[in-house]
């Protein structure tokens, strides 16, 4: 067994030691002989046998192994004489058989080999690389792949923002740090003296000011000059194309992942059939030697199965409708008014947060950080909140995660933009507060009631105007502006006024702009989104612990001195929480895209935090939580989350756009100092760094003339694409479904082998030898032999056959209409048409006019069933009245009947086929056509059809004591299934080959009787009227279901004397002349277009009330399943 | 050749053993001594408990449905002989197979043989159908005690409802292979025996 698995374990030392084991193994008992008898009869055997091997493969191995041994012979514990004869032995033979071999041959073998080896290293070492899947993997064999998605999608932004730091760092920071300015050189890279002090307090480090306002982590910072460095680096450009290229490619690359999974989700949906087969058959991996992998395996099989079991629970899950519906506008509603709550409390917090700054001077710690904490706070608790909220709402898991998931979003979403609502209020008053600024007096009282940051920014001003406007006045007016600054004193405030006024008017103007606008409000808005996010950071860490940790120590360890099971009750291990946690992610990676154009460093600081994050959540995962009590499968390729993800980032970019384009660069610091608006660069740049003839060409291109075109250009591309992926969709479907009836068919040909298996005498024998015989049924489909049909008639023992065969006509109407949809009948070629051909054999034998009610009632019309094709017929009393009258209705291969003949005595089951618009028509033109489609008919099919007629519609006759199968119980067992299947909708039915569903569809078929056959359904009537129809045929058809069903006679109250009922043959010939003589009667009715024909109406709403109506008469199990079922047939008479 | 110590293979066996499982004679060797260094007996066959020293069969929930597969119908000692069959089931399907064209009818290693082997896992009571206790108890193996059996019952009803055509509500072979029709059987279901 081990020997099995070696070559699979992926360690490499082991196999090879382990082959070298047991060759040396190998080469010693080969050898042994040697150790107890003479070389020569040895020598002769070995010879002997190695010249008998002339298969090149055992050669080559044969000499392989030899080469093995001279190799190693050395240290063999034998006595040397042994090892010398070995060894010429050997030798001997390796020389004698190696000319056989071509030398290349076993280089080529060694190649291939080697080549083997080395890709399966390189693939493990591959997986090695990639950051922590092994991490992954295990969480995923634990807890399932809605927990691994988190952590996927971690790793996934995790690289986003790999990229993002490499793009800010290269591009800018570098840059910055190696040309730019150096530190306290210009003002904006000075920390004013005053602050100097303070400048290190961990007070200060906290809210972001001191150094780190002044470094490269914030706008402020970097410099304006065009060009730095002797490259002449293009500092400024490069910050703004930059800030843009961050947007550009977070976009460019979410998109590209969500075409990916939808690709990915496209090729995985065609194989969702027998999904639990699969899972149950297939799940072990046999190759597993690790009783760590195996464990590991083990709670993967046992989750798949949880999210199987929780899948199917889904489907049969069912409640009121009422109650349901308002719960879940309930929990909307406290849904809303928690979203409402918890904006209104930023707002409101904000609000105060603005107050605060502009009548404190001196703020505490907790009004500093009162709105960051605030809005952790809410981000923390809301979901909760709404989780509990959703539970009222009882969907399905993973809809509840979406429901959970886009509610956190929106909660999120509302945070952030109140939050950049306020902060952007507070620039907007920063940078339009110059045309305030009328006299000394006014501004010297704006000066002294504003916020802290504004007067630090003014300090830090006033050496900078000295600077420039007068070299003389710096000390002066540097000291009094400090005492300005600190003092506040009008009376020393004016004295610089003045001193400057001396000098220029304008100087005053500039100050006064200045030291309003001097406070940066990049580097604010910057600091803001960084202190969220590390504020963010520390209450994620903190609540990780807290929350998981502290819980799960508490929960393990005091549950012995507790007084109740705390591991069972109240506190428990906490779960982990999917949908917040993938939105925390979200939110987090929003404040990144939000604040990166303003705090290049920021990308480098998530990435930091999503490191930390990974491990300390992977940790928490496995040590402290349990998993979630519902397991459910989350699909790999989840574009939702990427669909957040990528609405997150378009609303985030839009405050950073606005930023940009409304308001004005702050005058004197950051990169775009001195411009009217920050995307001025590019003009700028294009003025002056490129040829003339550049800005011409751009400033044509810009214009209306073209840009106008270029969209409009757009827009059509637009459209084409759209409605080529459209059509794509559609033919895509179209496609799916040609399988689905392929596979169909496949399904039917075994059928009808059960079937001719069953139809020997005793028929019970059911062995699965079907695989061979499919050949033979096919064949037999194809070229009819006489004999079978006839042998075949008799089938009705098993009730899934009935439904089978019922099936079969549901799927070919389904296949018509994709023909036609394709445009015309043939479009869709040959080979659908063929199957079509092979369809309608079963089915029009089964075909079955719908009685008429009135005049035109055919006392016939299950004879009609009996169309068969030439030979059969011929086979048994071919009498040409009858086939006439059945070539309409079967030559068409759009045209599909279906009909069943146990109808008679059920009073109901007349049934009917189905075809669609236009019966008429169509039926007019088939009339004529040729009939090549003479097919073996089965008449087993026929016989199919009716037990599960009388079954299902008449309990009381006689028959049902034939069906040995199912109770009624079962049966209705068996229905509750294509009811949840069907939700899913039509195509998805129709493709999935569960027979039990399939078997429901039975039922689906009704008879309209009345001319107008819809109306009367609606009304009800058709019951009542198809029993008066069906009584005056009462005796014929009794006696054709006797013989073709092989009742006993007993049972046949009207049998005729001759039918017995294990010949068949004998019971033929009554059954055609029955049908003959009916036949005759209602044949004028056929072929003068009074057109009998039975229309497939596909079920849709229309019809669904009438047809549950009329089903509740039936019986309760069709009540069921005309509510699901979306092909329904109606069968009407027109 | 009959001067070999009794615990060797003799030359017969290993060409009978060749024609009747395709392996080839170095294969057979190694297989042989692999045997030997199980059977912990020294009595030329594998008990149970051999199998059981298996690590990987140990820790393999469904290892003892794979042991019970070695061993012939009421018997519980397996001779190299059936080893030998019972391991040809893995044999990968060579290229050059076809043309050799094994002698007597299907090989060992044939798609349908496999799947016969993988049915019977599953098949307890070897009546050729995998009925719903038996699909329970083998789930009940895999899973261990971690699902409720209401649960699982409705997974082994919905795995026979999927797979069941018949309506006998057993899943028989051929209901069997068509479900993993699309599954990779030969190449999944192979192993590469040392040369």
């Amino acid at each position: 067994m081990s020997d099995m698995t070696e070559p699979a374990t992926i360690t490499r030392p082991l196999i090879s030691s382990k082959r070298h084991k047991s060759i040396r193994k190998n080469s010693r008992r080969i050898y042994s002989p040697y150790q107890d008898e003479n070389g020569p009869s040895d020598d002769e055997d070995k010879d002997g046998e190695r010249v008998d091997s002339n298969d090149p493969e055992e050669l080559f191995q044969n000499i392989q192994l030899q080469k093995e041994i001279i190799a190693n012979i050395r240290t063999k514990p034998w006595p040397i004489r042994r090892k010398l004869k070995v060894l010429k032995q050997a030798r001997e033979i390796v020389l004698k058989f190696e000319g056989r071999l071509t030398r290349t041959r076993g280089y080529q073998a060694a190649g291939a080999d080697l080549l083997k080896k080395i890709s399966r290293v390189l693939y493990n070492v591959v997986v090695l690389f990639i950051p922590w899947e092994m991490r992954i993997k295990k969480i995923e064999s634990h807890f399932g792949s809605g927990v691994a998605s988190y952590f996927i999608f971690l790793r996934w932004l995790f690289g986003i923002n790999i990229v993002l730091t490499i793009l800010t760092g290269a591009f800018i920071v570098l840059p910055e740090l190696l040309a730019g300015a150096p530190f306290g050189t210009i003002r904006s890279k000075t920390i004013p003296k005053e602050h100097l002090s303070s400048a290190q307090d961990l007070d200060t480090i906290w809210s972001l000011g001191g150094y780190l306002q002044y470094s490269v982590l914030f706008y402020g910072y970097y410099g304006n000059v065009r060009k730095i460095g002797s490259a002449g680096y293009r500092l400024p450009l490069a910050y703004f194309l930059v800030g843009m290229a961050v947007f550009a490619y977070s976009f460019i690359t979410l998109l590209r992942k969500m075409a990916k999974n939808s690709r990915m989700s496209l090729a995985g949906a065609s194989d969702e059939n027998f999904t639990f087969c699969w899972r149950v058959f297939c799940a072990w991996d046999y190759l597993i030697g690790n009783p760590e992998a195996a464990e590991s395996k083990g709670a993967a099989i046992i989750n798949s199965i949880r999210e199987a079991i929780v899948e199917e629970q889904e489907k049969k899950k069912d409640t009121s409708l009422a109650v349901l519906i308002s719960l879940r506008i309930l929990a909307n509603i406290l849904v809303l008014l928690s979203l409402a709550g918890s904006i209104y409390i930023i707002y409101f917090v904000v609000d105060r947060s603005q107050k605060l700054e502009q009548e404190k001077p001196e703020l505490t710690l907790w009004e500093k950080n009162e709105v960051s904490v605030v809005v952790s706070l809410i981000t923390m608790i809301a979901p909760s909140a709404f989780e509990l909220v959703s539970q009222l709402e009882m969907y399905h898991p993973r809809t509840s995660l979406r429901f959970q998931l886009a509610r956190v979003l929106v909660l999120y979403l509302g945070n952030l933009y109140s939050l950049i609502i306020a902060l952007l209020d507070k620039v907007n008053i920063m940078s339009s507060a110059i045309p305030v600024a009328p006299g000394n007096v006014s501004s010297t009282s704006y000066l002294a009631t504003i916020s802290q940051p504004t007067e630090d920014n003014l300090s830090t001003i006033v050496p900078d105007i000295t600077e420039r406007q007068n070299s003389t006045l710096t000390m002066t007016l540097l000291d009094l502006n400090n005492s300005v600054t600190t003092i506040k004193s009008t009376a020393s405030y004016g004295q610089p006024m003045r001193m400057q006024s001396l000098l220029n008017q304008t100087v005053i103007y500039e100050y006064n702009t200045r030291s309003q606008q001097d406070p940066c409000w990049e580097t604010y808005v910057g600091q803001e989104m960084l202190k969220l996010s590390i504020i963010d950071m520390i209450f994620t860490v903190a609540s990780i612990l807290l929350i998981d940790f502290i819980r799960g120590l508490v929960v393990r360890y005091l549950s012995d001195c507790c007084c109740w099971d705390l591991e069972s009750k109240f506190p428990e291990y906490g779960e982990f929480k999917i949908a917040e946690n993938v939105l925390h992610l979200i939110y987090n990676q929003g404040m990144i895209w939000m604040g990166a154009f303003f705090s290049p460093c920021l990308p480098a600081f998530n990435v930091l935090k999503l490191i930390g994050l990974m491990y300390l959540r992977s940790w928490a995962v496995l040590t402290c939580n349990v998993p979630h009590q519902q397991v459910f499968r989350a699909s790999r390729s989840n574009n939702f989350y990427l669909a957040m993800l990528l609405f997150m980032l378009f609303l985030c970019m839009l405050p950073t756009i606005f930023a940009i384009v409304r308001y004005r660069p702050s005058q004197y610091c950051g990169p775009f100092s001195g411009q009217e608006k920050i995307y001025d660069i590019i003009s700028e740049t294009f003025a002056n760094d490129f040829p003339l003839w550049f800005s011409k060409v751009m400033s044509y291109v810009t214009s209306p003339v073209v840009v106008l075109p270029a969209l409009l250009l757009l827009f059509m591309l637009i459209y084409y694409l759209q409605s080529i992926a459209r059509s794509l969709k559609v033919t895509n479907s179209q496609l799916r479904l040609q399988l689905q009836s392929e596979r169909t068919d496949d399904k039917k040909k075994v059928f009808k082998l059960a079937a001719g298996r069953l139809q020997a005498p005793e028929g019970a024998d059911k062995k699965p030898e079907q695989e061979s015989d499919i050949t033979s049924m096919e064949s037999s489909a194809r070229s009819t032999s006489p004999t079978r049909p006839n042998g075949s008639v008799v089938n009705f023992e098993s009730p899934v056959r009935h439904g089978n065969s019922i099936r079969t006509i549901t799927q070919s109407a389904s296949r018509a209409d994709v023909s036609r949809a394709a445009g015309a009948a043939r479009s869709p070629g040959a080979p659908v048409r063929q199957k079509h051909k092979a369809e309608h054999v079963p089915n029009r034998h089964s075909g079955y006019l719908g009685g008429s009610g009135s005049s035109c009632r055919s006392k016939s019309y299950h004879h009609m069933a009996y169309n068969p094709s030439t030979r059969y017929a011929e086979s048994i009393h071919s009498d040409p009245l009858f086939r006439k009258t059945l070539r309409p209705m079967h030559t068409e291969p759009g045209v599909i009947m279906a009909q069943s003949y146990a109808g008679r005595r059920a009073h109901t089951t007349r049934y009917v086929i189905v075809n669609e618009h236009e019966a008429r028509k169509k039926m007019r033109s088939t009339v004529r056509l040729p009939r090549h489609y003479r097919l073996a008919d089965e008449p087993a099919e026929i016989v199919e059809l009716y037990p599960r007629n009388v079954k299902r519609y008449i309990p009381r006759t006689p028959h049902r004591s034939h069906q040995p199968h199912l109770s009624e119980e079962e049966e209705e067992e068996e229905e509750e299934d294509p009811k949840s299947s069907t939700r899913r909708g039509s195509i998805r039915q129709s493709q999935r080959p569960r027979s039990l569903s399939d078997l429901h569809q039975s039922a689906r078929f009704y008879i309209g009787d009345t001319v107008d056959s819809q109306v009367s359904m609606e009304q009800g009537l058709y019951g009542d009227e198809e029993d008066d129809d069906q009584d005056e045929d009462w005796v014929n058809d009794s006696a054709h279901l006797c013989s073709q069903t092989n009742i006993p006679e007993s049972t046949c109250r009207y049998g005729e004397p001759h039918v017995k009922s294990k010949s068949k043959h004998k019971v033929e010939p009554s059954l055609t002349e029955s049908d003959s003589a009916s036949l005759a009667s209602s044949s004028d009715q056929q072929n003068s277009s009074t057109d009998q024909y039975i229309q497939i109406i596909h079920n849709k709403e229309k019809y669904l009330k009438p047809g549950t109506k009329l089903t509740k008469k039936k019986s309760k199990n069709s009540v069921k399943l005309n509510v699901s079922a979306s092909n329904d047939l109606v069968c009407s008479n027109v | 050749m009959g001067s070999r110590a009794s615990s060797l293979l003799r030359e017969e066996d290993i060409e009978e053993i060749k024609k009747e499982t395709g392996f080839s004679h170095s294969q057979i060797t190694r297989l042989y001594s692999r045997f030997h260094s199980l059977d912990k007996g020294e009595n030329g066959a594998l008990s149970r408990e051999d199998f059981q020293r298996i690590p990987e069969l140990a820790i393999n929930p469904l290892g003892d449905r794979i042991i019970n597969a070695f061993f012939p119908e009421g018997e519980d000692q397996v001779n190299f002989r059936g080893f030998m069959k019972t391991l040809a089931h893995f044999r990968p399907v060579e290229d050059n197979e076809k043309n050799k064209g094994l002698s007597s009818g299907e090989p060992l290693n044939s798609r349908m043989n496999k799947l016969l082997f993988a049915f019977r896992l599953y098949d307890l009571d070897r009546d050729d159908k995998i009925s719903r206790d038996e699909l329970l108890q083998v789930l009940r193996m895999m899973v261990g005690v971690n699902i409720s059996d209401e649960q699982l019952g409705s997974i082994a009803d919905r795995t026979i409802q999927e797979a069941d055509t018949n309506g006998d509500m057993c899943i028989s072979f051929s209901e069997f292979t068509k479900v993993l029709e699309k599954v990779d059987v030969e190449q999944k279901m192979s192993i590469r025996f040392l040369h």
